[in-house]
């Protein structure tokens, strides 16, 4: 057995968490509570650190005035939790900011990367029999998304249907690798127990 | 035969064929073969491509909850990094990751006889994902101004002989999440820098599309992908050790769903009305 007291911790928060597989109970509820404890004060505290390293700091010590700006806009966002009105709508501005910026942060390298060059790469020279299966997959699928009456019509409500058909061998392979995602983290905490803890596992 | 009873065998039965299925193959190991995928043979071959004394970026973006599929990758590439002699600055986008880039700098840097600041640099935890990975492109020693241990940038060997993003040979990203794609986004796309990385396994389909059209030089996808890497550099893990493990209870699952399955249409063609 392991002598480190963080890895016995460690083990016993596992065991706790899986008695959830028999049937609710306070052991798991007692890690539950302590996770979502110390996630939120893991978060309170490094949102601190971020607020003094990046913005307080910088004002104070090496006179970045310019640093006020971020300070009172994210003092702004807290107005919707205060009675006033006004106050309320001022933290509009902060959250149209945000949006703002992470809009046109996006727009920047996802119009090509996400849309120009994902069409450039579906327009393949038709060569193998799969390209001919991509071709119809892609077809059958933006077919299916003719909402109007003219899409659900003629040979368009037919393409329409293999498209669902598509789609649903794509949302199975997904499924699949989530489900080997979620048996790769057991595996994890079982190579943890029994290797590092029980010690009875290279 | 009561082919309905096939529907209602009790979970936690279940429960105790997947620890099983599990823990036996962990314990004594099968030895099933593990075929290279393609994808995974890419990222290898890029990193093996690089020369030595090549700047590249690592991007432990997980945490934790993730740390069975994320760490193999990880820990496989920085050591492949490290016998390329590549000098490596780990940056991380999520809160817990800085504590990945450090283990895996304590478990290879001594290794490797590498040298803090020379070789290899842990920047600190940024907060703003593709905010910040735009800011790497437009200014990576202004963003980083200090290193994880609060030194100065400005004296440390291995940021002097860097000017920007565009003497970054390969940026290597780790994401449960989406930051891959924001890579792609900011710095592929941008400043034509390669990119690649290792996702979970609920993110493979949605990297696909981009490891297809070649942005994505490659990809490791979840356990499977540490294990294959691990295979490729000659380094046996905690990947391939679970291997035998993801395989048996994959098999458990489609019987699972077999019999399920069976005892549905049975008891439907009975007029049982099986649910």
């Amino acid at each position: 057995m392991s002598t480190s007291s963080g890895v016995w911790v460690a083990a016993i928060l596992t065991i706790f968490a899986y008695t959830y597989l028999y049937k609710d109970n306070p052991f798991f509820k007692f890690a539950e509570h302590l996770f979502v404890g110390i996630g939120a004060a893991q978060a309170i505290v490094m949102g601190y650190q971020n607020i003094v390293e990046q913005a307080w700091r910088p004002l104070v010590t090496k006179g970045s005035w310019w640093m006020i700006i971020p300070l009172a806009l994210g003092l702004l966002l807290y107005g919707r939790f205060t009675k006033s009105r006004s106050a309320a709508l001022l933290s509009r501005l902060p959250i149209a900011f945000l949006v703002g910026l992470a809009a046109a942060l996006s727009i920047r390298g996802a119009l090509d990367a996400s849309l120009v060059r994902q069409v450039v790469a579906t327009m393949t020279p038709m060569k193998t029999i799969t390209d001919w299966i991509f071709m119809l997959a892609v077809v059958t699928t933006i077919s299916y998304f003719f909402f109007t009456a003219f899409g659900r019509v003629g040979i368009l409500k037919n393409t329409a249907e293999v498209g669902r058909w598509v789609m649903m061998v794509a949302f199975g392979a997904a499924f699949g690798n989530t489900v080997m995602a979620r048996m790769s983290l057991v595996i994890g905490r079982l190579q943890f127990l029994f290797g590092k803890w029980i010690l009875i596992m290279k | 035969m009561n082919w309905n009873s096939l529907q209602k065998i009790d979970i936690r039965v279940w429960y105790v064929l997947l620890v099983l299925s599990l823990f036996i193959p962990l314990l004594k190991p099968l030895g099933l073969p593990l075929s290279i995928s393609k994808d995974v043979k890419t990222v290898y071959d890029t990193i093996e491509a690089l020369k030595p004394g090549s700047y590249v970026i690592v991007s432990p973006s997980y945490s934790p909850g993730t740390d069975a599929e994320m760490w193999p990758q990880h820990a496989a590439i920085v050591e492949h990094l490290m016998r390329k002699k590549a000098k490596i600055i780990q940056v991380s986008l999520d809160l817990s990751s800085v504590m990945y880039a450090e283990r895996a700098w304590k478990t290879y840097g001594p290794k490797f006889d590498q040298k803090y600041g020379e070789d290899h640099i842990i920047m600190p935890y940024k907060a703003g994902l593709d905010v910040v990975i735009a800011a790497m492109g437009r200014d990576l020693k202004a963003l980083y101004a200090e290193d994880y241990y609060g030194t100065s940038t400005k004296n440390i060997p291995l940021m002097q002989g860097i000017s920007g993003i565009k003497d970054v040979a390969l940026v290597i990203d780790f994401m449960p999440g989406n930051t891959l794609v924001d890579y792609l986004r900011q710095i592929e796309s941008v400043y034509h820098i390669p990119v690649t990385g290792g996702v979970t396994g609920v993110c493979i389909p949605t990297m696909m599309p981009y490891v297809q059209s070649g942005q994505c030089r490659g990809l490791l996808g979840g356990m499977r992908g540490g294990a294959e890497y691990e295979l490729l550099i000659n380094s046996p893990g905690a990947a391939i050790g679970g291997m035998d493990a993801q395989s048996l209870s994959h098999v458990l699952v489609i019987v699972a769903i077999a019999l399920g399955n069976i005892g549905y249409l049975a008891s439907r063609q009975k007029g049982g009305g099986g649910k």
